[in-house]
């Protein structure tokens, strides 16, 4: 007896597999992650816990504290300078019940007999609301709780807070699970902590109102009480969780995403957003980036960035290297992995004896949002913190570092241990100021200039005079002409911070942006782009004169906005002079002031030296303000003739009078002769702007048969465009003629759908008949009609008209699938074409989810499951599966470890039910009739980014041309499973489940 | 006089705010229609008395095509003949006699009857001795437009040709081809009927003759355009909203809006606890909608929240205290006028006819405290901007708008304690929170010390407070009425289709009501005992 709640019994054919080909209510890589719902362990045990681990080799773990010590819902740990361990506890979140009183704590954890493993523990805070991190400094704690930063202090030594005083108010708090997090010091005693994709904070500063839009990182000076933020607008990760500074101070972040970034780029402040490319990847999310620098770990570890792979339950390492001005990273093996679905590493510090500490949240159910806010699963009582230590290698014995006087911690500067200098740091910038300066000036004095890390101890005075917002000129200089790179990338990076404060901080970073190691430059150019100065922005351009690379073009390009209001007055007034017309060419280039004329860019596109980039920029930028003989000019120019990107972007304008000369010149481009892209650009032109004239020239091109294909499809669909009903002959020729190139003939449809949908359902139908032998070539056949608006019905009703045969019909059915297209007239059309086979509509019901999971758990066959996937192409047109498959859907690698069987149920049968932000379907319509339908990716006042099935790239629409959009629901659609039996269901999702679990 | 209460129950009014967050119900915005002018043929049939209604009738007939308004004997009180027509943007042409010509009529619009004994509220264009062309809100806001215009165009003991214009907040009126009124009234009734008057006392005759009742009109009168009628408009006279002291009725609904100084309150509660003290037996409703980095400029409000004005519409506000200026004075003084014009915009969204709003000045700022030591001195913008200019403006803003003004600017500047008042130079301690308590109950001529005495009840506010935040600005917004609704987050984890998180919110509706119900039990403590 099946346990199917049949709603509906029809026929259809059997070998439709119209598979998991949109899988999209899930997630898997880039966007906003969900993560994951996994169903409880059924022995939560340390034991059976520490079972679930596989190390790599020359690794012991042990446990370091559990719930034992009260660590229930661990989310973040610091230590103090006696090796104490401080952690977060949040069993509040994700929600407050009404009534309640919050719970959270911050609990301070100790291992007082030196066993490795905590036996005291009390708490330092409690009745805190859902803080979500935290770090030590200036005798107290800095932590962030909802929508304050607040500053906790014990005035009285008995180990508790009492006094509580908010710093910075204002924060958002729309998802509790993005409120600030991940604090860390700078090197310099700045406090650094991020924000997630939901939260939209707004701060009252002495400087005015602070706003971070979404996913932001935030800089807290705290002696200036200053606050400013970055990347906002998750323009480098939608929630960044784990930022860390290598050892010349170079900042990472990681996005709990897979992406890592190096965020200096990222750190000129001003409004105008751009995405900062990322450095490396995960495979999947994984959060926090501890860097390897203490003796007890092995020696092939050093440098290593290791990070909490949450999602995947592994401790993942990558490689950092050097790459240009910045960093490249790759993955490595795991160091850890674990079978228990509820071992959640979210935060790992390498502790004071060298170890490396792992906080284990312990839930089967991390995501936020993909399961219910009280959810019984949401585990509330559990918590772990692991101490991994490298086999046959002594642990570090940590220096006595509580109470000692400055000259003492001083020295601890120079330690090779990572943990040692955090610790110092911290600590001297919560000493007296006065104690401080006499005894570090003394202390730089006597270093041993000959000493290989004396550069580096300099770095590390210059930070603590930084953290006590001491400026010292002459430190900064000398390590501005330091040997070492990063010596001088530091010094670069303070001149800036101190640029408010120093006589002339351009003259210290002029060197430094001409310098030649290109990290250099990149910390001088976010420096120089503080100093809000007009000559700032020409000290900036200097660096074009050496090779650019894709950090200095991001920071470069920022900072042109960041100090318009500085430059743009003056170059307009006539009072600032670029060391080269090229700095000037490129900074209008990228920032085309209003003012402008076109004889002014006449002047400045004949510079010598341009860049084709810079070159093409200005030249758009005449065609956009200029009038028809600047149209004329920048039809005439060489580049003009050869440069396909200049002729695709003068496309996207607004239509230019085109002269009969300008014209001509366009036409030049049209000839056989040239690639096929400028072929192609020249045409997008002309039907773009309507240049009717070129029509003939164009007409020559699409009847050429020597010619690559593309270009004359491309023409065919400009005379379309340009003459309108009088294509439809030359059109209809083509398209009846077997000697026609399938890819001309395909074109012809698309000429024929939009000019006449009844003429060209008869030409699809026949296409189809012609050459419609694989999906593939199905789908092509039917796309130009079905994409048209009013074309599914011509289609239908030709349907009705002619025959297919059933083994197309099938075709056609399956690529309509594939399409992800909800057309149940066409497809009923189809399926009697088609005929055979029971097709059953499931209805949702958690009962039958329930039995189906059961069935699932105690019948499933994986491998028969793994047959039913491959037995069907079109899964892989959406999602990637082991490195193969489309990217439109989430990747299913490793779905079974984030998503039990039942969420995996509802995703695959009803993807309607939980469709996550970010892969709504959008579907538009434009001017022409074209229908769009993918997923949307990008969206701006002008254009919208669209990710269709179609292409690997995205389709980017003018809104100009659009005439109605609408979003709802999941692309992919529903019914999908109906062909399938209930054992085939089964069997696939089992398969499915257990993705990604070995 | 103040329109009737309608919140007997003072959390229903919360409750309506609720239930609009969670369902995401939009307010009802009027829609302005572009109609065509509409003669209204039905208003008078020149005949008989066929869609107009009075309690005693005895007072009006029709004769030669008029309605007349008759007393043979003294007249207790104000007598009204209503019409069924409902006119909101109208055009009104009458003739009217009065006899003898010392007496006092007058014709209602946009208003409504305030009892049973068919008086009237609302605008009434004033004709009589003294008041010709004068507008009067009866029973209500009184004089708005008092000046002398109609005096010298009217022909005393003649008929006078009257003619009314209102077009949105906009109000004119003509005598005999004059223009006469001229007022824009943000906030004003926006509809209602028309009556006519006889005015008590003596004995007397008005005559009506109406001439035409135009629906949706053009803007044109007293041979003026539109332009050159716009040109005319100034404020109404009331001060009855700017008049401190402000009286508070039982049930009133108070909130507090502005930025991080208001928000603040919640947590020290001071001058909630000495409003409560100074009115024991008066059950008031105090919520406090601060949002920090709140603006006149931008009050940022996440999806589905409804907006700043809203909020306090939904809560049904009766008296809203609103600080700005703090912030916006970093923009320096060439940003005040776009600063006052911003603020006035903002006001004239949330204005009512029976609300009454108290402009808080910003405080000064404490330069001193914006750093923690020397060293962390920097060249922010707390020692130039022009707090003091800007409270100059915001106070004139007031005067011309009719709300109530406290200045907090002057007195902090000048109190001992000034340079310790803040935490950071901007936001208030808990000693400047005093401060600034005391000196609005000073203004509101409610002075009140803060004493140990009201420390039960400043525990009990404190409490309904951290209610009231963790239910009005609730983490997880986004789940709850934000974009992220149809997250399994905010469901039931069996029941998909249930969403269990609104649900939760509604249990803090009565955990906010019993907090309420013990903070009268504590302000009753401190009445006085008979």
């Amino acid at each position: 007896m099946s346990f199917v709640n049949t709603t509906v019994l029809r026929k259809i054919p059997t070998g439709i597999a119209l598979l998991l080909s949109l899988f999209l209510s899930l997630s898997g890589f880039g966007q906003i992650n969900p993560m994951s719902v996994s169903p409880a362990e059924t022995d939560n045990s340390v034991a059976a816990e520490l079972k679930s681990f596989q190390l790599a080799k020359g690794y012991k773990i042990e446990l370091f504290a559990s719930e034992d010590l009260g660590i229930a819902d661990p989310c973040a740990m610091r230590w103090d300078e006696k090796g104490r361990l401080w952690v977060l506890t949040i069993p509040s979140y994700p929600q407050l019940e009404p009534g309640k009183k919050p719970v959270d704590k911050l609990t301070v954890l100790e291992d007082r007999n030196g066993d490795g493993k905590a036996d005291t523990s009390w708490v330092f805070a409690d009745g805190l609301m859902m803080p979500l991190g935290f770090e030590l400094g200036h005798g107290g704690v800095y932590l962030g709780e909802q929508t304050e930063l607040v500053f906790l202090k014990d005035t009285n030594s008995d180990g508790k807070a009492d006094t509580r005083q908010v710093l910075m108010s204002g924060f958002g708090t729309h998802d509790s699970h993005q409120t600030l997090n991940s604090f860390i010091w700078s090197p310099g005693g700045e406090l650094f902590f991020s924000q997630g994709h939901s939260i939209y904070s707004r701060v009252e500063t002495a400087w005015g109102i602070e706003k971070a839009d979404r996913a932001a990182i935030w800089r807290y000076r705290p002696l200036r009480r200053q606050l400013d933020n970055f990347l906002d607008g998750s323009m480098a990760s939608v929630n960044p969780w784990g930022m860390n500074f290598g050892e010349w101070g170079e900042m990472f972040h990681k996005a709990n995403d897979p992406e890592l970034f190096y965020t200096v780029p990222g750190l000129v402040k001003t409004a105008q957003r751009a995405l900062l490319p990322p450095i490396g990847k995960l495979v999947i999310k994984g959060s926090i980036i501890e860097i390897i620098r203490t003796k007890h770990l092995p020696d092939d570890l050093k440098g290593d960035f290791v990070i909490a792979g949450y999602y995947n339950n592994k401790i993942e390492r990558m490689r950092v290297a050097n790459d240009s001005s910045g960093y490249s990273a790759r993955l490595l093996d795991p160091i850890l992995s674990s079978s228990s679905r509820s071992f959640r590493p979210i935060d790992v510090k390498v502790g004071p004896d060298g170890a490396l500490y792992i906080m284990d949240w312990y839930n089967p159910i991390i995501g936020h949002y993909q399961a219910s806010m009280r959810h019984p699963d949401r585990d509330k009582t559990h918590g772990r913190i692991w101490r991994i230590t490298a086999t046959d290698r002594p642990l570090v014995q940590p220096p006595k570092l509580a109470g000692q006087p400055v000259p003492v911690l001083l020295d601890h500067l120079k330690s090779d241990e990572h943990w040692v200098r955090y610790q110092v740091k911290r600590l001297l910038a919560e000493k007296p100021m006065h104690e401080v300066r006499p005894k570090l000036t003394e202390w730089v004095a006597k270093l041993d200039a000959k000493d290989p890390n004396y550069e580096h101890h300099l770095m590390e005075a210059l930070g603590v005079f930084e953290s006590h917002e001491l400026v010292h000129e002459a430190l900064l200089r000398q390590l501005a002409k330091g040997k070492e790179p990063g010596a001088r990338a530091y010094a670069a990076h303070v001149a800036g911070r101190w640029s408010d404060r120093l006589a002339d901080p351009l003259a210290v970073l002029e060197p430094l942006i001409n310098d030649n190691h290109a990290r250099v430059r990149l910390e001088a150019l976010v420096a120089v782009s503080s100093v809000h100065r007009p000559e700032a922005m020409v000290l900036a351009t200097q660096v074009l004169d050496q090779p650019m690379d894709k950090f200095l073009t991001y920071a470069l390009n920022k900072t042109a906005y960041a100090l318009q209001d500085a430059w743009e007055p003056a170059l307009q007034s006539g009072k600032l002079a670029f060391k080269k017309p090229a700095h000037l060419a490129w900074l209008v280039s990228v920032l085309p002031p209003s003012w402008y004329l076109p004889d002014q860019y006449r002047k400045l596109i004949g510079t010598e030296n341009l860049t084709p980039e810079v070159r093409r920029n200005l030249l758009l930028s005449l065609a956009k303000t200029g009038k028809a003989a600047d149209i004329e000019f920048v039809l005439s120019q060489p580049s003009a003739q050869t440069d396909a990107v200049l002729l695709e972007n003068l496309s996207k304008l607004d239509v230019r009078p085109v002269s009969p000369i300008a014209a001509t010149s366009l036409k030049n481009s049209l000839l056989p002769s040239k690639t096929a892209e400028v072929n192609m650009a020249a045409i997008h032109l002309a039907r773009a702007w309507k240049i009717s004239s070129t029509a003939a020239t164009i007409n020559n091109l699409a009847m050429n048969n020597q010619i690559d294909q593309r270009v004359r499809a491309e023409g065919l669909k400009a005379l379309v465009e340009l003459r309108g009903r009088a294509a439809l002959p030359l059109l209809q020729k083509l398209v009846g003629s077997a000697e026609t190139p399938r890819v001309i003939r395909l074109a012809s449809l698309k000429g024929l759908s939009e000019l006449d949908v009844a003429l060209a359902a008869r030409a699809t139908v026949a296409e189809m008949q012609r050459s419609g032998a694989s999906v593939d070539a199905m789908r092509e056949a039917i796309a130009p009609l079905i994409d048209q608006r009013s074309g599914i019905k011509a289609l239908t009703a030709e349907l009705e008209k002619t025959a297919l045969s059933k083994p197309q019909a099938r075709l056609a059915l399956e690529a309509l699938a594939t399409k992800g297209i909800n057309a149940p007239e066409l497809s009923a059309r189809l399926n009697a074409l088609a005929e055979e086979r029971t097709i059953v509509a499931r209805k949702y019901s958690s009962d039958y989810v329930e039995k189906l999971a059961k069935a699932i758990q105690e019948q499933g066959n994986a491998k028969r499951g793994e047959l039913i996937y491959q037995a069907n192409p079109s899964c892989s047109a959406c999602h990637s599966l082991n490195g193969k498959g489309g990217t439109i859907g989430p990747n299913l690698s490793a779905i079974g470890r984030g998503l039990s069987s039942r969420e995996i149920i509802t995703e695959v049968l009803w993807p309607n039910q939980n469709i996550k932000e970010g892969y709504n379907q959008v579907q538009v319509e434009t001017k022409k009739g074209e229908i769009i339908q993918g997923i949307k990716v990008f969206e701006t006042a002008e254009v919208i980014h669209i990710k269709t099935t179609a292409s690997t790239k995205n389709r980017v629409i003018n809104k100009k041309e659009l005439a109605s959009q609408t979003e709802s629901g999941s692309l992919m659609p529903t019914g999908l499973m109906d062909a399938y039996s209930e054992e085939d269901v089964r069997d696939l999702i089992r398969y499915l489940s257990e993705l990604g679990s070995k | 006089m103040l329109s009737p209460k309608f919140f007997k129950d003072g959390f229903r009014s919360a409750n309506r705010h609720r239930f609009l967050l969670l369902t995401g119900i939009l307010w009802m915005i009027g829609v302005t229609t572009w109609a065509q002018p509409r003669l209204d043929k039905s208003f008078f049939n020149g005949k008989d008395l066929a869609g107009w209604s009075a309690t005693d009738m005895k007072y009006w007939s029709v004769k030669d095509g008029a309605i007349v308004g008759r007393a043979n004997q003294p007249v207790p009180n104000n007598r009204f003949l209503w019409s069924s027509v409902k006119v909101s943007d109208f055009y009104l042409s009458i003739d009217v006699k009065l006899e003898p010509d010392d007496r006092n009529a007058g014709i209602q619009f946009r208003s409504k009857q305030a009892d049973a004994t068919g008086q009237a509220l609302g605008y009434q264009a004033d004709m009589g001795k003294d008041v010709w062309g004068r507008l009067y809100h009866e029973h209500g806001r009184q004089k708005l437009d008092w000046g002398d215009r109609g005096e010298k165009a009217v022909k005393r003991g003649q008929w006078n040709h009257y003619e009314i214009l209102a077009v949105g907040d906009r109000i004119w009126t003509a005598i005999n081809g004059k223009l006469a009124v001229a007022i824009k009234d943000p906030g004003g009734d926006a509809s209602g009927q028309i009556a006519l008057q006889i005015h008590s006392g003596d004995p007397q005759t008005v005559t009506y003759k109406i001439n035409k009742l135009v629906h949706n009109p053009k803007v044109e009168l007293a041979g003026m355009t539109e332009v050159q009628l716009n040109d005319q408009l100034k404020r109404p006279e009331d001060k009855r909203q700017s008049s401190l002291p402000l009286k508070f009725n039982p049930d009133d609904v108070i909130a507090f809006a502005g930025g991080t100084n208001i928000a603040t309150m919640r947590k020290d509660g001071i001058l909630e606890t000495l409003l409560m003290a100074a009115h024991p037996t008066t059950k008031l409703h105090l919520w406090n909608l601060g949002w920090d980095g709140d603006t006149v400029y931008e009050q940022f409000r996440d999806v589905g929240f409804g907006s700043w004005s809203k909020n306090l519409d939904s809560l049904g506000a009766d008296v809203v205290f609103v600080q700005f200026g703090q912030m916006e004075s970093l923009d320096g003084e060439k940003a005040l006028p776009k600063f006052i014009a911003a603020y006035q915009k903002l006001l004239n969204e949330i204005r009512k006819t029976d609300r009454r709003i108290v402009l808080l000045s910003p405080i000064p700022f404490e330069p001193a405290r914006s750093h923690l030591t020397p060293e962390g001195k920097s060249t922010n913008r707390l020692t130039t901007a022009p707090v003091e200019q800007y409270t100059y403006e915001i106070k004139k803003l007031a005067e011309s708008e009719g709300y109530s003004f406290v200045d907090l600017f002057h007195p902090v500047q000048s109190s001992a304690a000034f340079g310790s008042l803040t935490t950071n130079g901007m936001h208030l301690n808990t000693n400047g929170q005093q401060l600034v308590a005391e000196l609005i109950m000073k203004a509101l001529y409610q002075p009140q010390e803060f004493s140990n005495q009201l420390a039960p009840l400043r525990k009990e506010i404190l409490t309904k407070n951290v209610l009231w935040f963790n239910y009005w600005r609730p983490s997880n917004w986004a789940f709850l009425n934000g974009d992220r609704i149809t997250q399994p987050f905010s469901h039931d984890w069996k029941d998909k289709n249930r969403r269990i998180f609104p649900e939760e919110m509604k249990a803090f509706e009565p955990l906010i009501r019993e907090a309420e119900q013990r903070i009268a039990d504590e302000q009753r403590k401190l009445a006085p005992v008979r």
